[in-house]
């Protein structure tokens, strides 16, 4: 799938997203992500029945106060890479776009009858249709649902309840499968060895009072022409209903599945769903399969979750290896995020008046190194970044542990609003930038102004000004040539600083803990700091004359210390003695930027 | 899925005869060369059904190309006694439908073939109109612009290239007369008749990805009457089969080639079945003629084949009859003593069974009139019959006439029937279930309301027009010309026209399945077989006509050979004692100095 357009359907006024591939949707509660599913389900899931097709005016967007004559609910989904399967080919390849044969589109409708007369007044009044390419002439129906299939495993299955039962259980189709080849000659050996062991049963004694006793009564009862002639047994001995009594035994066979924890009965029910997904598509009885799994983190340790579903984007819907099987999550589990394709992800969001709308990560530009990156980032912090309302880059430790300490400070806690501090390790602020704004996160980057020796612009000018050139090319979809022109021409610093804190770029004047000695309101906690430390006499001499006159600061030596001590060891250090202390004016600037946006 | 069993069975029968049976197991290309009666529908219907039993899994089909609709329903029926549904996976139509409603209609867009926006097929006088405006830009003069039709056809089936040099070159006249029509009746919205194989073309010589697309659709491409389907279909042949790697299974019989200004040339098949991938098969048995009409027919050919008839192929006779005087005359004798005798001779042949076949329809006109003149029911299938039997809508309504006619009391044909094939006929008017729901609604109603043998053909069709086909073909944009036929039609059966008398009945007896003595000229007859042939006005002049080049000669033979062919018991030959054809001076000639 390529993209997936709703209009005016339950939580969408319009969402439009590219796609790559597998999908992996986050979303906070209530934001539509199952209705999300419910939309594709109309046009791929052949379990649907056309009754429930018929959608309701209820199902009009919610910002819709009466749907007239000219609205209606458009769902619509392309593909792109359709080519490879020869099957998938020969049912797409009537509804390609006119102007893209790359691309086929798949689009359902709910709308007013035609020929009606005035405004829809009912639900009798509307129709739909599934449709393809760009004409309505070229429907699509079962037949198409039946080889291109969305299968749903919905967030509150009972998966243990289903393994226990014979007919939902997803093992049947796979024994009853693997039982078709078996010659029923060769299944005799075993009923007669399971007769053998029933019939020992009978040698102990109060098991075969047990069953003379429930044989006895019954017939008492029933009287003899009703009775069914009740005994106990390991299993039914019918030879063609045999395989009915094989259970999924646990822990070596000593357990049945009942046994196992809610999670194992997860990830076990998924196993056999993988498999027998795999056996229709090996016998052609189908060509393509939607996997979709609702809330997939049900039950499973956060270890488990990432090596469950690694397995599960990694290897058996690989995108890499044609596979017939595209994956769609809708989760709240960072970890199930983490592990995600980078190009997966789709991030829903409520905007209140303009309904849910959508952003993805399918269509960012991204060099390969920065892809690995940002793939290996969202890897190690667990996605955090696509959790939050909010987010303030920054360098290194110090900020990440400074920052949260600051905004109590000016009374802007941060885990209220949901803001969160991301350390890039450096300055490549980049790949973070293009991925958030793509995403529509809001955010701020805070980092140094790195003055150098001579004449050179300070490090921290080209970081901002390409960061600003970055934020606006993704946010508006070209190069903002003139902006950076009139950017670069800035000579004087300070104004330039001000521009672009207007895009989220917040800079200082050196580097954060010079910025913070020569702030008044932080020399003496920063002093009383580095006095911690057990330096040689020569160092808590500099300390002293630093104390004695601030102006006096040595920059290389003071940073040579707190490199000593370990930036982030000083931060945090440094941290607790500046509670409610007002920080300084860019990370006010920083904090304010993304908490007025959240 | 559909019953194996009913074809295996049949698939049985073909073991008997190594040739079928080897074009039945054949897995890669192949070509079957199948000479008169041997049983190619027989062994081609039997392949589609293995084909989609064994060979094609779903959600992929064959698609089968042939000559006409009618060969087309013959397949279908043949089919679907086989117990295979045509429909779904299954596309059997003309390679004009196959390059309508597979190509151009799906992509006309995505192919960027540059046709107007919700482009119809042009009618007759839409057609017409193109020429003249056409005619006026590029050559001009006092001719009737009308005149040109036929040879502007002809350079555009032969030459399929427009970027080449021989189009420019050949007769740059035509190739600007061609070119200006085209552009007229885009102007005017509209592609034409001849516009669907050379845009399917030219998708897909321009679009490799379509290319690939039907190769998904349709692993195997099937071909009946290979020899006069065209260059167009050559083309799409030897790049979807040899390029792009669809299967090939086709069947022909390059004697049978008679459709030279369609752009047919006998050469193709010939040139396929010679490649080093192809397999190729020769049917030689004869099942349907006698030894005698065998030979006869061998002679009326000119050239040796090794055909033989089949053991147990009934004795066949082959009659000369020269005649004096006129056709009119001549047609007096046919139908006022030769008839009589061949029913004496047969009495249990049905007049369907016997067929009189002429060079040209005006020569039919006679034997018209005079079994008109005698009371013998008649069905005409060539040019001048009174609508053209190609027409899908003509023979649907036929149907429809049958049911009315009382044809409701003994299901023949059966209502289902008159659905579905209305079904297929409006395809584009009835995308729904609840459109076909409405359309079936509507049909029964309109029908079961008029169901008399005796009412006026004029009402009945009025009604049938107003309430359900007018609205139908306005909504297909394929239907267009099939409207202007009714329409033509309906002209002739209102008051003062030639057939404003005509009942329904007689109209449901024009359909087939009737029993009428066929008039057809020998074109048309292409395909069918009947116990009794007449072959009339077999004369110098007429077969061949006067003043043809060597390759029109030779396909004048051809067709003369192919009436010789329809025949299964008696054949018998007519012609001016003045002026026999020089085929048949020969064909007499050799049988006399082989007793």
């Amino acid at each position: 799938m390529s993209r997936i357009q709703i209009k005016n359907f339950r939580n969408f006024s319009v969402l439009d997203v590219c796609l790559s591939g597998n999908v992996v949707v986050v979303g906070e509660n209530r934001v539509g992500k199952s209705n999300l599913l419910y939309a594709l389900r109309l046009i791929f899931d052949p379990t649907l029945p056309d009754s429930a097709r018929q959608l309701s005016q209820s199902d009009f967007w919610d910002g819709l106060e009466e749907p007239d004559e000219e609205d209606k609910i458009v769902i619509s989904i392309e593909i792109k890479e359709f080519e490879d399967d020869l099957d998938v080919l020969a049912l797409l390849t009537d509804f390609r776009l006119d102007d893209d044969p790359e691309t086929v589109r798949l689009t359902y409708e709910f709308r007013p009858k035609a020929g009606l007369e005035g405004e829809p007044a009912s639900d009798d009044d509307y129709d739909f249709i599934c449709y393809g390419g760009e004409s309505e002439k070229k429907r699509f129906s079962h037949e198409l649902r039946r080889r291109i299939t969305m299968d749903l495993l919905p967030a509150l299955r009972d998966a243990e309840g289903n393994l226990a039962t014979w007919r939902g259980s997803p093992l049947r189709p796979l024994i009853e499968n693997a039982f078709r080849g078996v010659d029923r000659i060769d299944l005799k050996d075993i009923q007669d060895a399971i007769e053998a062991a029933t019939a020992r049963l009978g040698d102990f004694e109060t098991v075969e009072d047990l069953e003379e006793n429930i044989g006895t009564l019954f017939a008492e009862m029933t009287g003899p022409k009703q009775d069914i002639k009740p005994r106990l047994g390991f299993a039914a001995t019918d030879v063609t209903r045999l395989y009915r009594n094989i259970r999924l035994l646990i822990d070596d066979g000593r357990r049945t599945i009942n046994d196992a924890s809610l999670g194992s009965a997860n990830v076990v029910f998924l196993t056999l769903k993988a498999l027998e997904l795999k056996r229709l598509m090996k016998e052609n009885r189908r060509d393509h399969t939607l996997l979709a799994i609702e809330e997939p983190e049900a039950h499973l340790h956060p270890h488990l979750q990432r090596s469950v579903y690694r397995h599960l984007f990694e290897v058996i819907g690989s995108e890499e290896e044609d596979s017939p099987l595209s994956i769609l999550l809708t989760t709240h589990s960072p970890h199930i995020v983490s592990v995600a394709p980078l190009r997966s992800i789709l991030l829903l969001k409520d905007t209140g008046e303009g309904g849910t709308i959508g952003c993805s990560t399918a269509g960012i530009s991204l060099t390969v190194a920065e892809e690995d990156d940002l793939s290996r980032y969202l890897d190690v912090t667990r996605a955090e970044m696509l959790f939050a309302r909010g987010i303030i880059l920054v360098e290194g430790d110090a900020e990440k542990f400074l920052l949260p300490v600051f905004a109590e400070a000016i009374d802007r806690p941060l885990d209220h609003l949901g803001i969160t501090v991301c350390s890039v390790a450096g300055t490549n602020f980049q790949p973070y930038a293009k991925f958030l704004t793509a995403l529509g996160i809001p955010f701020a980057v805070v980092t140094d102004w790195d003055p150098r020796k001579g004449k050179k612009r300070p490090l921290g000018f080209n970081r901002a000004l390409n960061l600003v050139k970055t934020i606006e090319h993704v946010r508006t979809g070209s190069v903002p040539k003139a902006l950076i022109k009139k950017l670069d021409a800035i000579e004087d610093y300070n104004e330039f600083g001000t521009r672009c804190e207007t895009f989220g770029v917040f800079t200082n004047i050196d580097t954060l803990e010079v910025d913070l000695f020569n702030d008044d309101n932080f020399t003496v906690p920063i002093i009383e700091t580095l006095r911690e430390q057990k330096f040689s006499a020569e160092r808590q001499g500099w300390i002293d004359e630093w104390e004695a006159d601030p102006e006096s600061l040595d920059v290389e030596k003071y940073l040579a210390l707190i490199e000593a001590v370990g930036k982030g060891r000083f931060a945090q250090r440094l941290a607790s003695r500046v509670t409610g202390t007002e920080p300084p004016d860019y990370i006010i600037g920083a904090i304010g930027f993304v908490a007025s946006r959240v | 899925m559909f019953d194996r069993a009913l074809y295996l069975k049949v698939a049985e029968e073909l073991r008997r005869n190594p040739g079928q049976w080897a074009a039945y197991e054949s897995g890669g290309h192949c070509v079957v060369l199948a000479g008169p009666g041997s049983g190619k529908t027989k062994t081609l219907t039997v392949k589609l059904a293995k084909l989609l039993a064994k060979d094609i899994q779903e959600p992929r089909g064959v698609a089968c190309i042939t000559y006409n609709n009618e060969c087309a329903r013959e397949l279908e029926n043949r089919m679907e006694s086989l117990g295979v549904e045509a429909g779904g996976r299954v596309f059997i139509g003309t390679i004009h439908s196959f390059s309508l409603t597979q190509i151009v209609l799906p992509y006309a867009k995505s192919a960027r073939l540059g046709l107007p926006d919700e482009f119809c097929i042009a009618t007759r006088a839409e057609r017409a109109r193109a020429l003249e405006r056409a005619f006026i830009r590029t050559i001009g003069g006092p001719e009737n612009p009308q005149d040109w039709d036929f040879r502007m056809g002809n350079y555009r089936r032969s030459i399929l290239n427009r970027n080449s040099e021989v189009w420019r070159t050949r007769d740059p006249e035509l190739a600007q007369l061609v070119d200006a029509f085209e552009e007229e009746l885009r102007a005017m919205g509209r592609i034409d008749f001849d516009d669907m194989p050379l845009l399917a073309v030219q998708a897909l010589r321009e679009n490799e990805w379509l290319q690939r697309a039907l190769h998904a659709k349709y692993p195997v491409l099937v071909v009946d009457e290979y020899q006069d389907l065209g260059r167009a279909l050559h083309c799409m042949v030897m790049g979807l089969c040899f390029s792009t790697g669809m299967r090939l299974f086709a069947v022909g019989d390059a004697d049978q080639s008679i459709y030279g200004f369609t752009g047919a040339h006998p050469e193709l098949l010939q040139q396929l079945s010679e490649r080093d991938d192809v397999e190729k098969i020769q049917l030689r048995l004869n099942y349907r003629s006698g030894s005698r009409i065998v030979m006869a027919s061998s002679y009326a050919l000119g050239e040796e084949r090794d055909y033989e008839a089949a053991d147990g192929a009934e004795k066949s006779t082959v009659y000369f009859h020269p005649r004096l005087g006129q056709y009119p005359q001549q047609a007096g004798y046919l139908i006022g003593t030769l008839l009589p005798e061949v029913q004496e001779r047969l009495p249990d042949l049905k007049l369907r069974d016997i067929a009189i076949l002429y060079p040209a329809a005006w020569i039919g006109d006679a034997v018209a009139a005079a079994a008109q003149g005698h009371g013998f029911p008649i069905i005409r299938t060539d040019g001048n019959s009174i609508y053209p039997r190609a027409s899908r809508l003509m023979r649907w309504l036929e149907q429809c006439a049958q049911w009315c006619s009382g044809g409701w009391q003994t299901g023949t044909p059966r209502f289902t029937r008159l659905v579905n094939e209305g079904r297929r006929l409006f395809a584009e008017a009835l995308l729904t279930d609840d459109d076909v729901m409405a359309f079936q609604r509507q049909l029964i109603a309109v029908l079961w309301e008029r169901r008399e043998i005796t009412l006026s053909l004029h009402e009945w069709l009025e009604e049938l027009r107003d309430t359900l086909i007018d609205e139908l073909i306005a909504a297909c944009r394929t239907l267009h010309d099939e409207g202007e036929t009714l329409a033509a039609f309906m002209e002739r059966t209102f008051d003062g026209g030639d057939c404003a008398e005509m009942v329904l009945g007689q109209f449901a007896g024009q359909g087939e399945g009737n029993n009428c003595v066929n008039l057809s000229t020998l074109h048309s007859s292409k395909g069918r077989e009947f116990s009794v042939v007449i072959m009339f006005g077999m004369d110098d002049g007429r077969i061949p006509r006067a003043n043809l080049s060597p390759r029109q000669l030779v396909e004048a033979r051809r067709l003369f050979y192919v009436g010789f062919t329809r025949a299964k018991t008696e054949l018998h030959i007519m012609c001016s004692t003045q002026r026999p054809s020089r085929f048949v001076r020969e064909v007499e000639r050799r049988l006399e100095t082989e007793i």
